[in-house]
């Protein structure tokens, strides 16, 4: 997906696709959710120098945002900011992307710290 | 009729946990009051823990709890910084109003455990200076010594299970541990992080700016109650088998690497409470949800029991000869103050004292693979002890192999940031973000803060908790000696920072996110506070000065005991609790000895005669 920079195969991996999407629709509404779909889903030629899509309104913008918060920290940002469940806090694309896991939950053994880290997982 | 015990325990925590599980190995009745919850069933209480602590947003030290209304415990969430005029502020809420021009600005916890669930698990001594401040011109000289203490820092050290190098220490960390001593557990290896740092800075030197001292740094390992490779040269070498869950022996529980510790280790590997409550004899018995309000004594001022409330607010009166209490350094010096004891000397509740610690942050320019391991496992011991702490605090550097945490948050702040002010998507915020988490590393500098009669402790005037009881209020504030530290502190980063060729993010802004916020001679500095608090009933050698006397005896109060932190004259620049359970250990020790008095005339009570005993502590003299 554009948003997060993970493909499809990565994020359905996680188990958490149809759980983000009914939390979002609660969130933004079902207009404004239809809306960022379709709009993230398109190829895009134009983006401005911070690499937005600059033909966003900001309503579009936020709920892109939050959306994309959400799959990296397993988190809606809010106000007021709620994790959605375990789960998803252990399967925020952050961890990935730094090639780490979110704390207490993959546990790489006794003196696994002393090594130096592996590099970002490929996904 | 009501049940008699040979001794109340107010507080299940760390001290109140050893207490019981050293009296119960007498054969003494013990009763413990928590007034916490306790989980019915241990294995379900540790699987709640950590969904708790997954599903909680902000992922502060209680957060692997669920409230209970009529025990609240302060958060470090509770409060907030202001910009407001005139200068730098905060804001409380919740259970500890503050009214200092500083805050006190750390937590502790109310369920069955205590703080000690929650607690770090590194475990360094005091060194032998540490004892006496006053020689440096500020603080209070303890009524015992280092060599006083140190066949109990040893029975703590067997106790708690801790992994550490002692030749390191040693050489290194300016302790006199005798040659042959070995540590029950090998020292935990070092991080990464540790390594990347000590192949760059031992060696070096760095100038301290306030003591002009040239400091030269090296990479110690820090003991920590934490399991690791048993030493078969352990206590004399009869060896060590690591406890892990209900503190059963359990030979091969070691930290996996969860690096969750604060606040919760799912894998049995850190110290806490419920290991000792897992080794109690059948003569201790623990009840949760008892919240004592005040402390009974007979007409000659002797301790004879408690008054607790349940959580609906119903008083029940338990009778004990003993009367210990262990219900945290802010909650003893309420439970004093509730029930008008020890006031001869007017120190109850003053002399609080906590490590505020100066953080520091910023990215390496290679990965160091933060949030492995535990919280910290090494440090720079060079700028605790010497004559430098004449003209500033001294401190402990911890190294902090958990990224920007305790500075920033989680790592969600840095993904809002990268999304909402970067404004990247895709590819491109995929890469800033791993490259923003995995170069993360932390410095963490533990002030001493000086014993001073002005930062305590008192009854708030009118709030009160849900059960009736007077909320306790704070006042606090920190020292130009302290200030002169973090300056000190913050110098000898910037020089850490330039030879590690780090960038450099320390910015103590938002004001919200920083209530204990600065100026010092044109700088701005925050800090945190470390949880440490100490000294709200000080140990002296005389009750004009002194709430309790070196066995934490209050001095007015035959069979009234009041342990932990808040006996310490002095914090030092070591984590705590490792003293705090040496001097409990000696404490029980004394209250058995009581007992052991109290039932020699045997006629005189309905109890049988004991014969008095000393308990075997792994590396103690007998």
């Amino acid at each position: 997906m554009e948003l997060t920079g993970f493909n499809s195969e990565a994020l359905w991996s996680t188990g958490l696709v149809e759980r983000y999407r009914t939390v979002a629709i609660e969130q933004l509404g079902p207009a404004r959710f239809e809306r960022l779909l379709q709009e993230a889903g398109q190829p895009r030629g134009r983006r401005n120098v911070q690499g937005d899509w600059d033909d966003w309104d900001d309503g579009l913008l936020d709920a892109a945002r939050a959306v994309t918060q959400l799959w990296y920290t397993g988190s809606w940002p809010g106000p007021p900011p709620f994790v959605v469940s375990p789960h998803a806090y252990a399967r925020g694309l952050a961890w990935t992307a730094a090639g780490l896991a979110a704390p207490a939950t993959a546990p790489a053994g006794y003196g696994s710290w002393g090594h130096a880290p592996a590099g970002e997982s490929a996904s | 009729m009501t049940p008699r015990y040979d001794v109340i325990v107010v507080g299940a925590g760390i001290a109140g946990s050893l207490i019981a599980r050293h009296l119960g190995d007498q054969g003494r009745r013990v009763l413990v009051l928590e007034a916490g919850a306790r989980a019915a069933d241990p294995d379900q209480g540790n699987r709640d823990a950590l969904a708790t602590y997954f599903s909680a947003s902000a992922k502060v030290p209680g957060s692997a709890y669920r409230p209970q209304p009529a025990v609240p415990w302060p958060e470090v969430t509770d409060l907030t910084g202001t910009d407001a005029a005139p200068g730098p502020g905060f804001r409380t809420a919740g259970h500890l109003p503050q009214n200092g021009p500083l805050p006190y600005a750390s937590g502790y916890v109310r369920v069955n455990g205590g703080t000690g669930n929650v607690w770090t698990g590194l475990a360094p001594r005091m060194l032998p200076e540490d004892f006496d401040t006053e020689s440096f011109g500020y603080g209070r000289r303890w009524p015992l010594d280092y060599a006083d203490l140190e066949p109990y820092y040893r029975a703590a050290e067997g106790e708690l299970g801790v992994s550490g190098d002692a030749a390191e220490q040693r050489a290194h960390a300016g302790l006199p541990l005798p040659d042959d001593y070995a540590f029950p557990m090998q020292a935990l290896p070092a991080s990464h992080l540790d390594r990347l740092l000590a192949a760059q800075l031992d060696g070096r030197h760095v100038k301290d700016p306030v003591s002009l001292d040239s400091v030269a740094l090296r990479v110690v390992g820090t003991p920590h109650a934490r399991n690791g490779v048993p030493n078969p040269e352990y206590d004399g070498g009869r060896g060590y088998v690591p406890r892990g869950e209900h503190g059963r022996e359990d030979p091969g529980n070691r930290c996996v690497g969860n690096a969750s510790c604060i606040p919760h280790c799912p894998s049995y590997a850190k110290y806490t409470p419920l290991k000792a409550q897992g080794q109690w004899g059948p003569s201790v018995a623990l009840r949760d949800r008892a919240v004592v309000s005040r402390v009974l004594t007979d007409g000659t001022g002797r301790a004879a029991g408690v008054e607790y409330l349940s959580y609906d607010g119903v008083a029940t009166r338990v009778h004990a000869d003993v009367v210990v209490l262990a219900a945290h350094t802010v909650e003893n010096a309420r439970l004093l103050l509730l029930s008008g004891l020890g006031t001869r000397s007017g120190q109850v509740g003053r002399n609080l004292m906590d490590h505020p610690v100066l953080l520091t942050w910023g990215l390496l320019p290679q990965r160091v693979g933060p949030y492995r391991g535990p919280g910290s496992t090494s440090g720079f011991e060079g700028f605790r002890a010497g004559a430098g702490r004449r003209l500033r605090a001294p401190f402990r550097i911890e190294i902090g192999n958990w990224g920007w945490v305790w500075a920033k948050g989680p790592v969600d702040g840095d993904v809002a940031e990268l999304v909402r002010e970067r404004g990247l998507f895709g590819a491109q915020l995929r890469r800033a973000v791993g490259d923003r988490i995995s170069r993360q590393f932390a410095l963490q500098f533990e002030m001493e803060q000086g014993a001073d009669p002005a930062n305590r402790v008192t009854l708030h005037p009118h709030e009160r908790d849900p059960l009736g009881l007077p909320r306790p209020l704070v006042t606090y504030d920190l020292s130009e000696h302290v200030k002169d530290g973090m300056a000190a502190a913050k110098a000898v980063s910037d020089q850490i920072f330039t030879l590690l060729g780090a960038e450099d993010h320390t910015d103590y802004a938002p004001a919200a996110a920083w209530p204990g916020r600065f100026e010092h001679r044109g700088r701005t500095y925050g800090y945190r506070g470390a949880g440490h608090a100490a000294g709200t009933h000080i140990m002296g050698d005389s009750p004009a000065g002194s709430v309790v006397d070196s066995w934490q005896r209050c001095w007015d109060h035959p069979g009234l005991y009041a342990v932990g932190c808040g006996s310490m004259p002095s914090v030092a620049t070591s984590n705590p609790t490792l003293t705090m359970a040496a001097l409990t250990l000696r404490s029980a020790q004394r209250i058995e000895a009581d007992l052991a008095e109290r039932d020699r005339p045997a006629t005189l009570t309905s109890h049988a005669p004991r014969t008095p005993s000393t308990p075997h502590t792994p590396g103690a003299p007998a």
